[in-house]
């Protein structure tokens, strides 16, 4: 794969990139960070893709590996209040609660939630992002809908 | 339940940003490596390109300040028929061992001498020094063997292939494919140099895939390297040759 095509591959992935970081990651500034650590990783180690096909999921593999590795790192905690503050405002469809909710979750949980129903990927291939067997993908994804589902009750009952 | 899509706002410019500038520089960096690798003669292929013709090329030493090698050859001989030791040694500093005749019938044809560059990151020479190339004909075949005073280079595709009054010597054979300046890499090329199927330099007029012998050894501070390109001498041959060369003084 030369430069170009997978230049074009990452801006296609770039909100999904985005996304996938800013569940680990509440800070925007470290979502940068580790989003273009993934991509000069990614393109170091592209000989090692086996089919152009899976760059995708290969590159939220790596990314979710940096992600992790700078919260590591920084020693990086979810705040939450930090987090709505500072988070932009003028995406009407933004809905802040929502995030904070997701946030709640265990990162385990989080993450399949995240990948299965804001990025759409079918559960072979979050089974191939995070190396995990389907049936622990669907436990994950029934458990996390649950406590979302609380998480969520409880925000309007307050 | 809500829409989790809405769960995240919209990436900021500043992410955008870093995106692109990552991505930028990957491109540079990549441009730049073509570059140099259209410029780059093969330090393996440079001995025998610089007997035909005036050249100039670079490698990347791994150690040291130096982190370019530059080399300059003429086709004209510096010497016709075998020097003395003093003679070299006046020359070059140094005096390796030089072959008349070969028992395999290979003769001296000439002498050329090899200027050296090290250059740091910044362009500036660290190092300079000055090889000899003894180029050696049978009929219409020929053979190179370089005498350099320095230690033999780190070449972990080498392997030892016979020992000698106690000094190793090493071979390795690779095909080499010598491509114009101008020369656009494709996948195919990148794939074939990262799978070791060709080992790539610069500087003819055409595409040519040549099979290069390699064969060296390090005595009494001395590199010598022989290298043959479409040579129809085995490595045997090539040992032989190397104890004569070795038994000369």
């Amino acid at each position: 794969m030369d430069i170009q095509t997978f230049t074009q591959n990452v801006l296609k992935i770039e909100t999904t990139m985005y996304r996938v970081a800013k569940s680990i990651l509440p800070n925007d500034s470290d979502c940068e960070d580790a989003v273009s650590e993934a991509i000069l990783i990614g393109y170091a180690k592209l000989y090692t893709l086996r089919e152009e096909a899976f760059l995708k999921t290969w590159l939220i593999r790596i990314l979710i590996n940096e992600c992790y590795k700078m919260r590591r790192d920084k020693k990086v905690t979810v705040d939450l209040q930090a987090c709505e503050e500072i988070l932009p405002t003028y995406d009407t469809e933004y809905d802040p609660m929502l995030y904070e909710a997701i946030m709640k979750l265990p990162p385990k949980m989080r993450m399949v939630i995240v990948l299965y129903y804001v990025e759409g990927y079918a559960v072979n291939e979050i089974n191939r992002i995070l190396h995990i067997p389907d049936g622990t993908v669907k436990s994950r994804l029934s458990r996390g809908r649950q406590l979302l589902k609380e998480h969520l009750e409880s925000e309007e009952v307050l | 339940m809500k829409d989790l899509k809405n769960a995240f706002p919209y990436a900021p410019v500043t992410f955008h940003n870093k995106i692109n500038q990552t991505l930028n520089k990957l491109i540079e960096e990549e441009a730049h490596q073509n570059m140099k690798k259209h410029k780059l003669f093969s330090k393996k292929i440079l001995v025998l390109v610089a007997a035909a013709i005036l050249v100039i090329g670079t490698g990347v030493f791994a150690a040291g300040k130096i982190t370019t090698y530059v080399s300059s050859s003429s086709n004209i001989p510096t010497y016709t028929s075998v020097p003395s030791d003093k003679e070299l040694q006046h020359k070059y500093g140094f005096a390796p061992n030089v072959v008349d005749t070969f028992t395999n019938g290979y003769q001296f044809a000439g002498i050329y001498t090899d200027n050296n560059k090290g250059l740091d990151e910044d362009g500036k020479t660290v190092k300079e020094s000055k090889d000899v190339t003894i180029d050696y004909k049978n009929g219409k075949e020929s053979i190179m063997l370089s005498a350099q005073a320095r230690a033999i280079d780190d070449d972990t595709d080498m392997a030892t292939v016979d020992t000698y009054k106690g000094t190793a010597i090493q071979y390795s054979a690779y095909d080499n494919k010598c491509v114009p300046p101008d020369y656009k890499f494709t996948e195919q090329d990148k794939q074939d140099e990262k799978s070791g199927k060709y080992v790539f330099s610069c500087g003819t007029d055409k595409v040519e895939i040549s099979k290069v012998q390699s064969l060296t050894w390090y005595q009494n501070g001395i590199t010598y390297i022989f290298t043959g390109i479409d040579s129809p001498l085995s490595k045997g041959d090539l040992v032989t040759m190397a104890h004569e060369v070795m038994d000369t003084k």
